[in-house]
């Protein structure tokens, strides 16, 4: 369960100086306020896969950054599973899962299950667990013949796929997904959500996902939260929204809606 | 246990990638060592019997003693390592794991440092059969010496980490940990013993931490200390380890409250 109350999130950006203003800047650096999120406030039930859409900018990784406990909101309560999650409780953090279709967390200069054997160590499970869950996962992904070559060998798809096995081994009841399909190709993409909906059919966990892909999010997700420069615009379900607008084309709708025209 | 020996497989198969790198900046390594060694050997060609209270086969000892431990004790690449991942976000992985980061880092730190003694024990080895005449190797401080050696990676692991975690405040560091460096090898002991310097600045030098990250083990092995000296360093030694890791407990408070997780 998540819980997110008048939420906010201003970074402080160090702003670049004029030549001119160099000596100066060399003692005195100027800031600037930028508000990524402002007050947004939403739930998100147990079992629900929900995506968060917008622009560049928008303020979705920032959100997914603030319910995961990686930055501190500036305004606003942030709830997760009973947790606040900037207290980065090892309880908590045994309960999540971060994807970032943009980072890897694999271990550059060796094979896939290395990562995995540690990985399993850091979160204390059995050796017989870690390997049947590794099976399983890269049976499902199709990466088997791939646990033991070296990470920087293989292509994004296949890095990507490791990525889930990752993250996913220790079951995490609650996931994160930021852009997990970013630069792959279709039939990858398809294979990637197919194991996401399989995955949140058999364990039912809770799962929230940012993409600009729309065949994603349509795909997977019922419901949708769509933030545009920082404050939520729509939060509903998709077929409501596809409803209304009488679009065939759901990006078409979604384009409409984060350009403020009439649906 | 387990989570170690996962670690050390993995720093085995990563060294395996690097392994000629290792041993080459080593074999290099040795080339400053060699050139100290005819230094001294020019300085005492002069009848001296002993030059700050140190004879010609302590001096060598000395020079070969601080090779080592600071190949050992050297935490560059891990501060680096520490404010990359500051500025690049991906301290995000370590975060969000159920380990603390500084217990994992160090544990990290602990397999790449014995993989890395195992890579080179070999060449040291070889090195050592060929001056071995000219060390020292009678002291009967062996226990402390190891005691204040771990001590001094402590110290210096504290250190590096709370100058890694300053990359939340500072985009680059380098420049810094460039002049970090020279001050400490200079103040540590890695140039000259600092028994060398005139008596004031070596009382100057005995109120900053530097001194016990590398002179002091290597003096206690040298049995320049007496009984209770040794009993004093150490004790310095951690009166500095914990002062330093209550600064690097508020450091990386603040450096979290601060991140801005860059990166993505």
């Amino acid at each position: 369960m998540i819980s997110v109350k008048q939420v906010s999130k201003i970074y402080k950006v160090k702003q670049q100086v004029d030549t001119k203003n160099i000596l100066k800047a060399l003692l005195k650096c100027e800031y600037k306020q930028v508000k990524a999120v402002e007050s947004i406030s939403f739930n998100i039930k147990q079992g629900e896969m929900v995506g968060l859409i917008g622009l560049n900018g928008a303020g979705k990784t920032t959100t997914l950054k603030m319910l995961s406990g990686l930055i501190y909101p500036s305004a606003g309560e942030i709830q997760v599973n009973g947790f606040t999650p900037c207290d980065l409780r090892k309880d908590f953090l045994r309960q999540i899962g971060l994807i970032m279709g943009n980072k890897s967390q694999l271990w550059w200069d060796v094979s896939s299950y290395d990562s995995f054997e540690l990985e399993g160590q850091i979160y204390q499970l059995d050796k017989n667990i870690i390997e049947k869950r590794v099976n399983q996962l890269s049976e499902l992904l199709d990466v088997k013949h791939l646990l033991k070559i070296p990470v920087r060998k293989l292509s994004l798809g296949e890095r990507m796929k490791m990525e889930f096995i990752l993250v996913l081994l220790h079951e995490p009841s609650l996931l994160f997904m930021d852009e997990p399909t970013i630069g792959l190709d279709i039939i990858s993409q398809k294979k990637l959500r197919d194991f996401i909906k399989e995955y949140h059919r058999k364990h039912q966990s809770t799962i929230l996902l940012t993409s600009h892909n729309m065949k994603d999010v349509e795909e997977l997700c019922e419901r949708i939260i769509v933030i545009n420069r920082g404050t939520i615009i729509y939060d509903g379900l998709i077929c409501e929204l596809k409803e209304y607008s009488k679009e065939d084309d759901f990006e078409t709708t979604i384009t409409k809606l984060l350009e403020r025209r009439e649906l | 246990m387990r989570l170690q020996k996962a670690i050390f497989r993995l720093k085995i198969r990563e060294f395996t990638v690097y392994r000629s790198n290792v041993l080459m900046n080593f074999c290099f390594g040795c080339v400053p060592l060699f050139v100290y060694i005819l230094l001294w050997k020019a300085v005492y060609a002069n009848d001296f019997n002993k030059i700050g209270g140190y004879s010609y086969t302590q001096i060598i000892t000395y020079y070969v003693l601080v090779f080592l431990c600071s190949k050992i004790l050297n935490m560059r690449e891990n501060t680096i390592e520490i404010a990359d991942m500051i500025q690049d976000g991906s301290i995000h992985n370590f975060m969000l794991k159920p380990i603390d980061f500084m217990y994992f880092n160090f544990r990290m730190l602990i397999g790449e440092k014995v993989i890395y003694l195992l890579n080179i024990c070999i060449p040291f080895l070889l090195f050592i059969t060929v001056i071995h005449k000219f060390i020292y190797w009678k002291s009967h401080n062996i226990v402390y010496f190891l005691v204040s050696l771990c001590l001094a990676f402590l110290l210096k692991y504290i250190i590096g980490c709370i100058l890694g975690f300053l990359a939340t405040w500072i985009e680059e560091i380098s420049g810094m940990l460039d002049l970090w460096g020279n001050i400490e090898n200079f103040l540590s002991g890695g140039l000259i013993p600092l028994s060398l310097f005139p008596e004031g600045i070596d009382q100057v030098i005995s109120y900053m931490p530097f001194k016990y990250t590398l002179f002091v083990p290597v003096d206690i092995y040298m049995g320049n200390l007496e009984r209770h000296e040794i009993f004093l360093a150490i004790g310095i030694q951690l009166i500095w380890c914990i002062s330093l890791s209550i600064v690097l407990i508020v450091t990386r408070v603040k450096a979290y409250r601060m991140y801005s997780g860059y990166g993505s």
